[in-house]
């Protein structure tokens, strides 16, 4: 259809792409998650949390 | 407030997190739906619909038909024995928009071509229950009196040409569908049932009577069916 | 309520009220309807044998109603109330603002001319004809525009989770609607789409499932996470699950599409691809409602007494309940019996009906004494609407799961000769009546609840001012 979809398509068919995208995502979220449960982090999205709760209505 | 380069990336900068999420919900589609461009499509032995077929589909798809008729035979004996040979994905080479169907209120139509005769279809359509008696299809007795315009269908067929359907550049809308309609009329006359052949029932009945033709004679087997 | 709302006319209130009133109405026409299509399936004179009538024709109204008129509404009206007190700041522009209500409604009103007309695209949830789709496109843009410019001018840096569930509604609507609706026109009112057969299908279910993914998943958890606080009183149960389940679910969503296309002619590989993601769907589900749940703990005894609170709980346990249905029913193996059924009917409504539309009611019930500041009119009736709605659900679901179960096992039925047992469709058709009508009754139940609560909500609108939030 066009040149993107053609990659895209034959890419996609390639085993080690479909590996590689694998370890990609999952350390995506692996790292997002550690990140998030960072103590640095930590205490400043607990914060955030309240933020719902500043304002009067 | 020490300043932390990911915070600032993702939690502050709001195009860029718009980007970020942009990137993320294309991954899936891209990968499932690109793959189909790439997949030819063996189109031997599945034939055009005709413009009188054309114009039934479209009614098909005006009067909602998908919302209780499904068109996707699965690989299962139960299917296999109850509806036909199950279907192929060439067979729906040139259906826009498809009409799979999410729900069995009535039964698949994949391959009710040439199943019922003309004139089943003709009373079915005037009244479901005169037919198919408990049946909770609705009677689509306007069919019987409204006409299908010319005109209109041969717009449908210059956009379905444009998009690919391969339709002879001299093809004369108009006398492919009073052919095919005559002959639909002379069939129901010898029911002794009287209709002009500009009617919208007779598109439907063309419709139908196509429906799954071409994959049966390609696929069928000996012990199916 | 702790505080003065008077004390905020710096936000753009007259809009919520008008989303609020639109989704009321719209949410009364779009289950009449539906209770109407019910009727028709269990009685089928009352298609009354009129081509607008028929049911073929009016599922589309009610579908569409139900998910872009009535959640529609609904959700603009929550996001326009929540991103304002959650970023401190009026909505960018009140002329788009306007644009956005006017245009949407309009849109509604021609869908619901043309659809009865026997105009559509003949894809499901899909079926606006083109030139209503190019309107639609218009008016998201508006949206998306006055949603982005807000987000400029905001006063709060950080973007609560809330927003992030929102933007992602914006930007995955817009390439959904965009992408699955792109057709070559013949007609003014008739179109044929770039893609044809399979290729159609699956794009037309990437949109379909994400279209629920989308427009009535995410944002409602947004909304969730911002109304759920504020009506227990107390911060989400964990605000670092709600970030990462965010990103988990956003990206698995949009894989699921195929499960729709099970056992089709669809390639096979893109069919194990989407049970597998489908199957993985789970976890990010369950950890938003795992999050509302938990984020109730120390205020379940408020329960007896609050019916916003309980119509959180139960949308919440439905949602859980819905995201475990939804995956086991991408299993092949179950999804062999369920597809072409009445499951399916049974699983869209658990979702629709208690999950979207409970958590709709608990938003509705808290924002509009806020947005006219006057008491609730009545907190009896509102428990009232809550009963309704929950047996009414719970009727509707078991009746379409035995329906759907029952017909699936009749279908496959074989008699001792191996010859179907129910070779004549009808029969497996007539078995399902009784479930039927159990299945108006429980639509109706739920109409009933909603005509409670446009009584009740308008009785709090018009009440006088000794009736004010803040005396």
């Amino acid at each position: 259809m066009s040149p993107v979809t053609d990659a895209v398509a034959q890419s996609a068919q390639l085993g080690w792409v479909l590996g590689v995208m694998t370890v990609a995502f999952l350390t995506s979220f692996v790292g997002w998650t550690l990140w998030a449960w960072w103590p640095s982090n930590r205490e400043r999205l607990d914060a955030a949390a309240l933020l719902p709760l500043e304002e009067s209505p | 407030m020490e300043s932390n380069w990911h915070r600032n990336l993702l939690e502050h900068r709001s195009g860029l997190f718009a980007a970020l999420t942009t990137v993320v919900i294309s991954i899936g589609g891209l990968v499932e739906i690109a793959p189909m461009f790439s997949v030819p499509l063996d189109t031997t032995g599945i034939t055009v619909p005709t413009p009188l077929e054309v114009a039934g589909r479209d009614i098909y798809v005006r009067e909602g038909c998908y919302n209780c008729h499904s068109q996707m035979i699965r690989p299962m004996r139960a299917e296999t024995v109850r509806y036909g040979e199950w279907s192929r994905a060439n067979e729906y080479a040139y259906d826009r928009p498809f009409q799979l169907g999410s729900r069995r209120i009535g039964p698949d139509l994949m391959r009710v071509g040439g199943k019922y005769p003309d004139a089943w279809h003709y009373e079915h359509m005037r009244d479901p229950r005169s037919t198919s008696p408990g049946s909770i299809m609705p009677p689509y007795s306007w069919l019987l009196e409204d006409k299908v315009d010319v005109a209109d269908i041969q717009a449908s067929v210059n956009a379905l040409r444009t998009l690919g359907h391969p339709y002879p550049a001299d093809l004369d809308v108009g006398a492919s569908m009073r052919e095919q309609a005559t002959a639909i009329t002379g069939r129901l006359a010898e029911s002794k049932i009287t209709v002009d052949p500009d009617r919208e029932i007779v598109a439907v009945i063309a419709y139908l009577q196509n429906l799954g033709v071409d994959g049966k004679k390609l696929y069928a087997t000996a012990g199916s069916q | 309520m702790e505080a003065a709302p008077l004390s905020a006319p710096r936000y753009d209130d007259a809009s919520v009220r008008r989303f609020i009133t639109a989704t009321v109405l719209w949410g009364i026409v779009g289950m009449l309807v539906g209770a109407i299509l019910a009727l028709q399936l269990a009685w089928a004179p009352a298609n009354l044998g009129l081509p607008w009538t028929s049911f073929g024709r009016l599922r589309p109204l009610h579908t569409n109603a139900v998910i872009f008129a009535f959640t529609g509404n609904a959700l603009f009206a929550g996001i326009y109330y929540s991103m304002q007190r959650l970023l401190k700041t009026r909505m960018w522009s009140d002329t788009l603002s306007s644009v956005h209500f006017w245009g949407w409604q309009a849109i509604i009103v021609l869908a619901a001319v043309t659809l009865p007309l026997g105009m559509t695209q003949g894809k499901e949830y899909a079926e606006l004809i083109w030139p209503i789709d190019l309107l639609i496109a218009v008016v998201w843009l508006v949206f998306a525009a006055n949603f982005f410019g807000t987000i400029a001018i905001r006063k709060v840096k950080h973007l609560y989770v809330a927003l992030w569930f929102y933007m992602s509604m914006v930007i995955t609507i817009t390439v959904l609607h965009v992408v699955n609706n792109l057709a070559l026109p013949a007609t003014l009112t008739r179109s044929y789409p770039v893609y044809s057969g399979m290729t159609d299908a699956l794009v037309q279910w990437w949109y379909g499932h994400n279209a629920v993914g989308f427009l009535l998943t995410t944002p409602i958890l947004g909304l969730m996470y911002y109304f759920l606080p504020r009506a227990a009183q107390r911060p989400v149960f964990s605000y670092r699950l709600s970030i990462i389940h965010f990103w988990a679910l956003v990206f698995l969503y949009i894989w699921a599409g195929p499960h729709h296309l099970l056992y089709s002619a669809l390639p096979d590989w893109a069919q194990t691809v989407g049970m597998v993601f489908s199957l993985m769907l789970l976890a990010p589900s369950w950890g938003g409602m795992l999050n509302g749940l938990l984020t109730l703990r120390g205020a379940w005894d408020r329960l007896r007494t609050d019916p916003i609170l309980k119509f959180w709980v139960a949308a919440i346990t439905f949602y859980g309940m819905s995201t475990f249905e939804g995956p086991m029913m991408s299993i092949r193996a179950v999804n062999a019996l369920s597809h072409f059924t009445d499951w399916t009917i049974a699983h869209v409504h658990a979702g629709a009906l208690g999950w979207v539309g409970e958590s709709v009611f608990a938003m509705l019930y808290y924002m509009a004494p806020q947005v006219w500041n006057r008491k609730l009119h009545s907190v009896s009736l509102a428990t009232t609407h809550f009963w309704l709605a929950t047996v009414g659900i719970v009727l509707y679901v078991v009746a379409m799961w035995t329906a759907g179960v029952t017909q699936g096992l009749m279908w496959r039925a074989f008699d001792e000769a191996g010859l179907l047992q129910y070779p004549n469709f009808v029969d497996t058709v007539r078995t399902l009546n009784p479930f039927y009508w159990i299945r108006l009754l429980g639509g109706l139940m739920y109409l009933g609840g909603i005509i409670v609560m446009a009584w009740n909500l308008y009785k709090t609108a018009t009440s006088d001012s000794s009736n004010a939030l803040e005396a």
